[in-house]
């Protein structure tokens, strides 16, 4: 009694003197773009759970040592996709769903503000017709009454899902036509390429010497346009070539390279196609090389393409969009670049600051991509 | 346009390239496999190696799920959550405590076990009408509960009813040590007025000889905060600093020693006592305020850590955070509009000097445009209400009302 009094001392004054400084426990749902698929409607779901709220339900830590390794989320991994599939329901205008995950092999693991987190990708297939789709969640209540399923939908609305509130009505827009599904894997193509820092580097490593040619080891300028361009089209066309079949390859589950170490390796590409460009050892062949490197990278874009919401219906639509729009985005990219190229490849400046300078930083930020997946350093502000 | 010209031109698009690559490249945000099978993903408790209280608690667990209704059971899960959300300051453990109370947590009577274990609960969660309700049953039923007029009167004195705290903490008399007794009182009295002679005779008592060293622990923080409600800094600082060295997992002490040392305008010093991987969002809050002052390389991400942290909170309609919110909106990104919406809102609920203190500084700062000051001072009016009954010494409360005063 005495040490209960204690505690209570320490506990009645400590919890009313401070905020909790944790958050309590929340899952993400969010609702992917609805596709016809066989006469029923397939809608793609994310769910991220926290590592710490599936080890509170299933036990994850098997060696009990306080921590969560990628090791026991694996092998907790079939326990967990049915504690997911049994604590979520969808019906349509009074017709279940059926509900599943279709992604073999253990999830992906994503930080939120509050910890690691298992990312599962589910499927409902309805048939019950109708743009409106109810959700049933009872996930973690009877072991913690404060949990909470976010669930986002379509347009950013926000439902929450709570102990009292275990079933909400959520819009549904209209299944995508296959043709708006090839449009718009193109733009997710473009986008990619602009907007993936690492690629457009990779790129850009290779583009450097594009107008130059190398002589008794020093860098002249090309004569002409036509051998450049020639040279610049067989270098992205190989790269494009090449990370279409791995793409391709991913996306049907043919095969799989943990993400950590493609980054990382995508990274090595980088550093290496500058320095190339500094001391070179490939020349002549950099289609070669840049076929290469491209089915490395090829990889590193299956886990955008995850985030389509793949079938085996869509899938080709998606994959031939995809790429296309890659190779147009590409494509844009060199357009601006040659003519600029070659009319500066002439100058000092051209050779020095550009080709030199531009590699020597393209190696530094890529090296320090590469320390920092490597090894989960923070060396860039973020 | 000479080829000079263009060149320069391209490398200048290439740098800005290069750079802007490095600034915006976020991989924290994607989805990822990790390589090796022992990499650690998360870490469900303080420290490392095993924790033997959790592997303790989940033992009751499984004992009470052969015996749900067991309330001597359910009891002894629920304060160990209840502990450990103490130490840790993790909300999930609470909830937990929650669920083990699940067969009396709607009832309207509960017995007195459970009765005062849910009044802990909804404090914590600041609920405090409906904890005040749960302890008022409480200490009719069982006057002589120490732990339910302890938690009545913090939840009486987070309410701002300093009279009702003072007289439930008169009732400990011999029921608790004198020392439990005075630093039960002791913020009611230096918030409405008392304060000085309630900090000679809690000083006292907390270097006796022969008190319970968990007690005196305890009894030193509040000495602490006393202190620097009465304007004493140098002995808020040494006793703080005495608190920690004797019980270092203390984390709401440590929050308190740096909003002092930030006060004092010693950031750097803040650094050091709160670690750069630090887990407690109450404490990176401070260290973001530090690292943002001292110029600290990891201010931005951890601004942006406590974005995300606020975000998640709102999604979920979290009312627990208004105060902390406030304060981040405040100091950290300077908004002073916004911060003095949610400290409007957090004062309502809870009403101790740290919120009257964000409402005013918030509403000084808004004042500055004669456009809003008429707003911002009716929005602050609450705070100064509070301020002209209580005399609450605070000097950081007479400057923002000052500030707030002086404005066009």
């Amino acid at each position: 009694m005495r040490s209960w009094v204690l505690l209570a001392v320490a506990v009645a004054l400590t919890l009313a003197r401070g905020a909790s400084a944790h958050k309590p426990s929340d899952s993400y749902l969010r609702l992917g773009a609805p596709r016809s698929e066989a006469g029923a409607l397939r809608v793609p779901l994310r769910w991220d759970v926290a590592l710490r709220d599936l080890d509170r339900a299933l036990g994850l830590d098997a060696n009990h040592d306080g921590t969560i390794t990628w090791g026991e989320v694996r092998a907790g991994d079939r326990p967990a996709r049915d504690l997911l599939l049994r604590h979520l329901g969808a019906t349509q205008a009074g017709v279940p769903c059926a509900t599943s995950i279709d992604e073999p092999g253990p999830p992906q693991i994503v930080r939120h503000s509050d910890g690691a987190y298992a990312v599962y990708a589910l499927s409902l297939r309805c048939a019950g017709g109708g743009d409106a789709l109810e959700l049933a969640y009872s996930l973690l209540f009877d072991l913690d009454p404060q949990h909470r399923g976010l669930l986002r939908s379509h347009g950013d609305e926000v439902t929450v899902f709570s102990r009292t509130t275990r079933v909400a009505s959520v819009f549904l827009p209209a299944a995508a036509a296959p043709e708006g599904r090839l449009v718009g894997a193109i733009r997710e193509g473009v986008h990619h390429i602009w907007t993936g820092y690492d690629h457009l580097l990779f790129l850009l490593a290779l583009l450097l010497p594009a107008v130059l040619r190398r002589s008794e080891g020093r860098w002249l300028p090309v004569e002409r346009l036509r051998p450049a361009v020639i040279d610049v089209l067989k270098v992205v066309t190989a790269f494009t070539a090449a990370h279409s079949v791995t793409l391709s390859l991913a996306a049907l589950g043919a095969l799989a390279l943990p993400s950590a170490l493609v980054e990382s390796a995508i990274a090595l590409s980088v550093v290496l196609a500058a320095l190339n460009n500094l001391w070179p050892l490939v020349r002549a062949d950099r289609w070669v090389a840049a076929f290469a490197l491209g089915l490395l990278h090829g990889f590193g874009f299956s886990s955008t393409l995850s985030d389509l919401g793949l079938d085996r219906v869509s899938l080709l639509p998606t994959l031939v969009g995809f790429n296309l729009g890659v190779e147009l985005g590409q494509a844009a990219v060199v357009a601006v670049f040659v003519p600029l190229a070659f009319a500066a490849r002439r100058s000092r400046f051209y050779r020095l600051g550009a080709l030199q300078l531009g590699s020597v930083l393209i190696a530094l930020v890529a090296t320090a991509w590469l320390v920092e997946r490597a090894f989960g350093l923070v060396l860039l502000s973020r | 346009m000479s080829g000079r010209r263009i060149g320069l031109a391209a490398a200048l698009a290439l740098t800005a390239t290069v750079f802007a690559a490095a600034r915006r490249y976020r991989p924290d945000d994607a989805p990822f496999r990790p390589l090796r099978d022992d990499e650690v993903l998360e870490r469900l408790a303080a420290g490392t190696g095993a924790d033997p209280e959790l592997d303790a608690t989940r033992a009751l667990e499984r004992e009470l799920a052969r015996a749900p209704d067991d309330l001597s059971i359910a009891a002894r899960v629920a304060r160990r959550h209840i502990e450990a959300a103490r130490q840790s300051g993790d909300a999930r453990r609470l909830s937990y405590a929650e669920a083990a109370l699940g067969p009396w947590w709607s009832q309207s009577a509960p017995p007195l076990g459970a009765l005062v274990l849910r009044a802990t609960i909804r404090q914590s969660r600041h609920e405090f009408d409906r904890a005040l309700d749960d302890l008022d049953a409480a200490v009719r039923l069982a006057p002589g509960d120490v732990q339910a007029w302890l938690t009545r009167a913090a939840v009486l004195t987070a309410r701002a009813r300093y009279d009702d705290a003072r007289a439930s903490c008169a009732q400990l008399a011999g029921l608790a040590s004198p020392l439990v007794s005075a630093s039960c009182a002791a913020p009611a009295e230096a918030i409405s007025g008392d304060g000085a002679a309630a900090r000679t005779r809690l000083a006292i008592l907390v270097d006796a000889p022969g008190a319970d060293p968990r007690e005196r622990s305890w009894a030193r923080s509040v000495l602490g905060e006393v202190s620097w409600l009465l304007g004493d800094s140098l002995r808020a600082e040494r006793d703080l600093r005495a608190t920690l060295a004797a019980d270092p997992a203390d984390t709401y002490t440590r929050g308190l020693l740096c909003d002092l040392l930030l006060d004092l305008d010693r950031p750097g010093e803040v650094l050091t006592l709160v670690a750069s991987d630090e887990v407690n969002e109450v404490l990176v809050l401070r260290r973001a305020i530090a690292a943002r002052r001292t110029g600290a390389p990891d201010a931005d991400a951890l601004a942006q850590r406590l974005a995300r942290h606020g975000d998640a909170l709102r999604a979920r309609g979290d009312q627990t955070h208004q105060r902390e919110e406030a304060r981040r909106l405040l100091v950290l990104l300077e908004q002073p509009q916004a911060a003095l919406r949610e400290a409007q809102a957090g004062f309502k609920v809870q009403t101790e000097p740290w919120d009257a203190r964000l409402l005013l500084e918030a509403a000084a700062l808004v004042a500055r445009d004669p456009a809003q000051a008429a707003a911002a001072r009716a929005a602050a009016a609450p705070a100064l209400t509070w301020l002209a009954r209580t005399h609450c010494p605070w000097p950081p409360l007479a400057t923002a009302a000052k500030a707030l005063e002086g404005s066009p």
